[in-house]
């Protein structure tokens, strides 16, 4: 499969350089593809519900590619119940920077980006947009929206897409602190926001149809905290890619009748494994370089070791008032766990560590990600003073250029040894 | 004393209560302590403002929350300050951002009034605000960009022989308020919007206000200046480099008074270039003109008669100390001391050579030197050592732009000597070896660390050592071409340096251009030449 991979990679990546166009239909062709063949044939071993997912995500990943005039470039924290409500497409950088590197044709566009100037310490998501926008394979959205959390990145690439593009561009400033005043600021950007999508796309946005989704989002948060009491009690045995998955269908993708259905399939699925938890668990903080082989190798399909949760899946879970779509969506913002201080992050991480039976804390220090890794020495003390061993590991999410295979392999090892000794 | 960095915080509110803020701004001599609190990959600058703190002692601090690292700071320090708080900074400048501002100042206020149990002297708040100074019509060169520290800005200051004004982030620092009489919510909003009101840095939402800093008639130059890892200055380095009239040479630092030592090169580059070198007088009564590249691996020597012509050359290793590889190479020349009228050096040791008459920068000696030998060249690449770089052009010869890696060993001469360590080969064998590939491994690291663990791997994996190699040989012409990029190369291209040797770079080199480089017969004498060809000019008075 690995070797599969790499030659479509390497025949992509060569379109890309030569034809952008074409090598972007091969990469909606290859997603939409694999989503069928996973939905319908996938791993035996993986739940019904987990490769329905894979088959939802891929389609979110290959229709905006297919179809731009609908679709909005957002940073992954952006509220895109309002997209929904309107019938656009998001685009995020987590979502395609994973997919590209997933296909084996990230470096060219690493590399292009590098090559316009985007600097190498940039986190790696965003530089691959940048270099996906480069080369003629991102196409022009309708326009830009980003929130200013959770990072600097959201500043930088978004205003140079806008810019790349000529598309309208609208920021959401993110204050912190949770406070009746800032609600009031972000649900009056919101306003403002809804307001911009809707001169700039030509689309209306149905209040009817925004108190279904905020509906379906509240459902789906409650039902992702079922899952997440379910994983508390039972092993899964499957592979860490659908960590990821449920990052994008808890963040853009939420709200959609689709990811609702999952997780309503998620939760009988999981009903029906035993109630076990054999071998090490591990809570995994921040993305993931599942494409790694070496490192998918150590996780996936693994009775004896389990990466249970990530805490990326549940850093906006807040309670959604349908009634109030706009001061509920600026509260699961403002609420968010990467917003302000480490230790909220700290705090949360903890809280479903305890719950979900965890032996010890996986730290993934994503290159570029200053957000994290600067928390990492903090977060591990932390960690460790309330009994969970925490291993801080560096790397990065979608730039194989950026890590060091043997060494990420040999720690990741120790770690699961002292664990193991520990239970 | 309390501490800050960011030129959004409110000096003149803590001013109102009798504090003295002091903005910390020096370089760090390492890292050790920031390091062992929060990770080596967060920007340098506020690493090296840990270090300020922690071996200042320091115990009060202010913040604003303009980036990660300064988040992650604060997040660091929290607990070891008599005194700290952050103040949340809107991105845009509307009524809306300016209230939120507003409200942060006056909780700002409450929680210093109560830690130093004083409260708002209105008086003082209007003594804090300093008239602007009238700035002289003349022309200078602005450092722009991401902060410098004292020590930068003192060392550019001295290079450059025209006025430099810094107008980096914390520097270009413009707040005037005439405090009326009014409520302190009012006052509050008044000074929120004019903190709001100032030239924006990179983080916030609109920008335009940067024009002021690059369209100014007076602006002669840019050194625009960038910290490692703290991204947003790339960006607007980039966008200006496309548009702007003016000269402009970026140079990066870790906030370290070690890096300091690279800058010479690229900003002895711009100086030249805008033709504002303080000429030094030169006589000389010999017969030849000596150049002298003293490069980190070789120092290398080219001595031309008056028709410039190159009569004798040597090559030897520079080792440890760059004045006694030039005694060394001058040793291995045949010509005698006597008949040599001028000695120009160039190359990183250039200014350690006591007994060269002048230093010229490399950039502009490669220039000089390739269009000597080939006046068809409009793009050097220059593999060196530890610095490649591409320089462009114009039709007469002159620098148009150049391009240099930084820190990073990366495509460098440097990165292929160690790669040839762990293949157990010379650089002979590897330059040999390459040309014999059969199948196309990429290594994919960046990093030149990382990059000798695939290797290690690839040997362990079986691959044939050819095949190795060419993977390197594509790797550092990737990381050239990036340069070249940067420049906008254009047709003819002349490689030059000790990596000029090499036939496997050269060759994907040549893939990616989609062209024949030009290679000198001698390709590590072309900024030897350059240099004795300045050697000649200055005795002819030119």
């Amino acid at each position: 499969m690995k070797d599969l991979v790499k030659k479509f990679g390497e025949f992509t990546t060569e379109e890309i350089r030569r034809k952008p166009r074409r090598a972007r239909k091969i990469l909606i062709g290859a997603f939409r593809g694999f989503g069928v063949v996973t939905r319908y044939a996938g791993n035996k071993e993986d739940l019904p519900a987990r490769k329905y997912l894979m088959y939802l995500c891929n389609e979110a990943m290959a229709g905006p590619l297919a179809h731009p005039d609908g679709t909005v470039i957002v940073s992954i924290f952006t509220p895109c119940e309002f997209l929904q409500a309107m019938g656009l497409k998001p685009v995020f950088p987590e979502g395609l920077g994973c997919y590209m590197t997933a296909s084996a044709c990230e470096n060219v566009f690493l590399e292009k980006a590098e090559e316009c100037g985007v600097p190498e310490t940039l986190c790696s998501y965003h530089k691959m947009l940048i270099g996906m926008a480069e080369t003629g394979v991102l196409p022009k959205p309708a326009c830009i929206v980003n929130t200013s959390m959770a990072c600097d990145a959201n500043q930088l690439s978004f205003r140079y897409l806008a810019e790349y593009f000529h598309v309208p561009h609208f920021l959401l400033d993110v204050p912190t602190g949770c406070s009746k005043t800032n609600v009031d600021y972000m649900a009056s950007q919101l306003h403002d926001m809804v307001d911009f999508l809707q001169e700039t796309t030509g689309r209306y946005m149905d209040p009817e149809k925004l108190a279904g989704i905020m509906n379906r989002a509240a459902e789906t948060i409650g039902n992702y905290r079922k899952i997440l009491a379910l994983k508390a009690v039972k092993h899964e045995k499957t592979k860490i890619t659908y960590h990821m998955l449920d990052i994008f269908a808890t963040h853009v993708l939420l709200g959609s009748e689709e990811v609702l259905q999952y997780t309503e399939r998620m939760i009988r699925d999981l009903k029906k494994l035993p109630e076990s938890t054999p071998g090490v668990r591990i809570m995994w903080v921040h993305t993931m370089p599942y494409w790694q082989k070496s490192v998918a190798d150590i996780f996936n399909y693994n009775d004896k070791i389990e990466v249970v949760s990530c805490d990326m899946i549940y850093d906006g879970f807040t309670e959604l008032d349908p009634a109030k779509p706009y001061e509920s969506l600026s509260r699961q913002m403002l609420k968010n766990h990467f917003n302000g201080s480490g230790q909220r992050r700290i705090d949360r991480v903890l809280e479903y560590s305890r719950k979900m039976n965890i032996d010890g804390i996986l730290y993934f220090c994503h290159w570029g990600c200053k957000q994290t890794l600067g928390c990492g020495p903090m977060a591990k003390a932390a960690f460790e003073q309330a009994g969970f061993p925490t291993l801080t590991l560096d790397g990065d999410g979608c730039d194989s250029r950026n890590i060091q295979e043997g060494q990420m392999v040999t720690r990741i090892g120790a770690f699961i040894e002292q664990l193991e000794a520990l239970k | 004393m309390i501490g800050y960095t960011c030129k959004y915080t409110p000096v003149e509110l803590l001013e109102a209560f009798g504090a003295e803020p002091r903005l910390l701004n020096s370089e760090a001599s390492n890292f050790d302590y920031a390091q062992s609190v929060t990770h080596m990959n967060m920007c340098s600058h506020m690493k090296a403002f840990l270090e300020n703190v922690h071996n200042s002692g320091i115990k009060e601090l202010i913040m604003v929350n303009c980036c990660d690292s300064v988040r992650r700071v604060y997040d660091v320090l929290k607990d070891d300050m008599d005194f700290i708080f952050i103040m949340d900074l809107p991105h845009n400048d509307n009524s809306c951002a300016r209230i939120h501002l507003r409200d942060e100042l006056m909780r700002l206020a409450e929680e210093y009034g109560r830690y130093s149990g004083k409260t708002f002297d209105s008086e003082l708040f209007r003594l804090a605000f300093v008239p602007e100074q009238k700035i002289p019509r003349e022309k200078y060169i602005a450092l722009l960009g991401a902060r410098v520290g004292d020590g930068l800005y003192s060392t550019v200051n001295d290079m450059v022989p025209l006025p430099v004004r810094d107008l980096t982030c914390s520097s270009n620092r413009s707040v005037q308020l005439s405090p009326a009489d009014e409520g302190f919510s009012q006052l509050m909003e008044a000074y929120a919007a004019k903190l709001l009101g100032q030239i924006p840095c990179l983080r916030m939402a609109d920008l335009a206000g940067r024009r002021e800093l690059t369209e100014d008639p007076y602006l002669a130059g840019i050194i625009y200046h960038t910290v490692k890892f703290c991204d947003y200055y790339g960006f607007e380095y980039e966008s200006l480099r496309r548009k702007t009239t003016v000269p402009m040479v970026k140079i990066e630092t870790d906030f370290t008074m070690q890096s300091l030592g690279q800058l010479s090169t690229r900003v002895g580059g711009l100086v030249e270039s805008m033709g504002i070198r303080e000429e030094k007088t030169m006589t000389g009564n010999g017969k030849y003109f000596v150049g002298i590249d003293s490069g980190s691996t070789t120092t290398n020597v080219a001595v031309l008669d008056r028709n410039g012509s190159l009569v004798d050359s040597a090559i030897v290793r520079t080792g440890a100390k760059a004045s006694k590889g030039a005694e060394k190479a001058f040793q291995a020349l045949r010509v005698a001391k006597d008949d040599i009228a001028l000695i120009v050096a160039t190359g990183y040791g250039r200014n350690n050579i006591d007994f060269a008459d002048d230093s010229v920068t490399e950039i502009t000696c490669h220039a000089r030197g390739a269009f000597h030998m080939d006046n068809r060249v409009r793009t050097i690449i220059d593999i060196g050592g530890q610095d490649s770089k591409a320089i462009s052009l114009d039709d007469m010869g002159k620098v148009k732009n150049f391009a240099m890696n930084d820190k990073c060993a990366a495509g460098t001469g440097r990165f292929l000597e160690n790669m040839a360590k762990v293949l157990e080969m010379d650089l002979d064998g590897i330059s040999k070896a390459g040309a014999m590939w059969k199948e196309d491994i990429t290594i994919s690291s960046m990093c030149t660390v990382f990059a000798e663990s695939e290797v290690v791997s690839l040997i362990a994996d079986n691959r044939q050592i050819p095949d190795i190699v060419h993977g390197l040989n594509k790797s550092v012409a990737s990381k050239t071409m990036a340069l070249v990029n940067r420049v906008g190369g254009e047709s003819r291209y002349m490689m030059t340096g000790g990596g000029a040797r090499n036939e496997g770079v050269v060759g994907c080199i040549e893939d990616m251009i989609g062209e024949k480089v030009i290679v000198p017969e001698i390709p590590d004498l072309c900024g030897a030449i350059g240099a004795a060809l300045f050697a000649l000019d200055a005795a002819e008075g030119k």
